[in-house]
């Protein structure tokens, strides 16, 4: 009888083992990579900023060079936008999924932390301090080992159904939120896209009339460093414009791909290049918060 | 392509228009007048982008609250799993106690 309650026990332990088959890893890259893409909807208002400002700065510094003109020293203050008041709820948005990122990366931590082990442990110390005779016996101590393991991964798979009715609970918000995050980065990046050809023109004129007045020297220089200058901010502008050509913006994929993963993740399914393709893909975010960092704009 | 694609290419027109006319004004004034004309395209695109934002603004209130109520969740899976440490703590320092005054009886 006592070796067939052995049995019994080490086979639930190993179905309920197979049950909880998501990797806490996993949920936590998931929540790491899903913090890039919502830092990214926060930088897109601070970038179109950035970009009036930039402009204003540049309108000024040509006046002055032109001469005769009204200009504002020092420069024009930095003024918030109606867009980047607009994309608040965008943010809201943003922020609410860098705090369920977080929470849920908290949870997969917490389930295959030590905390549960340690509740079983205790319980099983609890249960032989009352009882010190019962647990004399080498059968009832193997019994009770295997009742140990049965009850942490009991409570373990009770936690995780918890965390995985949670994500599908959240499921139809991260895809529809998604959605019309893509359609607004969209809108968000035409308007900067627009920025950067009011300032490429005014760069433009500030070019000719250099090369009509500078030395061959002066014109020189000042190519040289304009296109530099135009180099770095396309390159900060990539993922939102498009800048730089190319058939789908990058931050669709991303986002379709953030939804997939968390649909994965959420059904517990043994699929790691759908996980892996959005944190590959997700590093294109990774990067544009980086350049903000380097800015000390974020 | 946007829905307001012509009015986003009126006010890019706007702005060329603007710039060409500043950039062969013969007087301080006409430039001016031209830099001017610059800004009420700017502000136009402006108003024109963040109208267009708005429109998905009531859609974003109930997804956030949506992602709220699922972190909720997950934090009480978190809080359940702290009762249940907090619990079996009790348990054996109840049934330490009890162990020892049945040791002294």
């Amino acid at each position: 009888m006592l070796k067939r309650l052995r049995v019994l026990a080490l086979l639930a332990a190993t179905a309920l083992a197979g049950c909880a088959s998501v990797d806490a890893t996993d949920i936590q890259k998931f929540g790491v990579a899903t913090a890039a893409v919502a830092q990214a909807a926060r930088d897109a208002g601070t970038l179109n900023d950035d970009m009036t400002y930039t402009i204003r700065l540049e309108d000024h510094a040509g006046r002055f060079a032109r001469g005769g003109l009204r200009y504002a020293f020092p420069p024009p203050h930095r003024d918030r936008s109606r867009i980047s008041t607009a994309w608040d709820v965008q943010v809201a948005y943003a922020n609410a999924l860098v705090a369920y990122a977080d929470a849920l990366t908290k949870a997969a931590a917490g389930v295959s932390g030590t905390d549960i082990g340690t509740a079983v442990d205790n319980l099983k110390s609890a249960a032989a301090k009352a009882a010190p005779t019962a647990f004399a016996h080498p059968v009832s101590s193997q019994v009770a080992n295997a009742s140990v393991i049965i009850a942490k991964q009991a409570i373990s798979w009770a936690a995780w159904q918890q965390i995985r009715a949670a994500m599908q609970r959240a499921q139809p918000a991260i895809v529809q939120g998604n959605a019309l995050l893509a359609t607004d980065f969209g809108k968000m990046g035409h308007a900067i896209d627009e920025r950067y050809k009011d300032w490429l023109m005014m760069k433009q004129r500030v070019l000719d009339s250099i090369r009509a007045n500078g030395s061959a020297r002066e014109r020189y220089d000042a190519y040289r460093a304009f296109a530099s200058e135009q180099q770095t901010l396309a390159k900060s502008l990539a993922l939102l414009t498009s800048v730089q050509g190319g058939d789908e913006p990058g931050y669709v994929a991303v986002l379709n791909k953030m939804a997939a993963a968390h649909k994965a993740l959420a059904e517990g399914q043994q699929d790691a290049s759908t996980l892996a393709e959005f944190l590959a893909a997700a590093q294109q975010f990774q990067a544009l918060a980086q350049i903000f960092a380097a800015n000390g704009d974020t | 392509m946007t829905t307001n694609q012509d009015a986003y290419d009126r006010i890019r027109a706007g702005k060329v228009a603007a710039n060409l006319g500043y950039s062969q004004a013969q007087t301080v004034s006409d430039a001016n007048r031209f830099l001017d004309l610059y800004y009420v395209y700017d502000d136009e695109l402006d108003k024109l982008v963040a109208d267009e934002l708005m429109k998905s603004s009531g859609q974003y209130k109930v997804l956030t609250q949506s992602l709220k109520g699922a972190k909720k969740d997950l934090e009480d899976i978190i809080d359940n799993i702290q009762k249940i440490v907090q619990t079996t703590e009790a348990a054996l320092k109840i049934a330490t106690i009890f162990s020892k005054i049945i040791a002294i009886i």
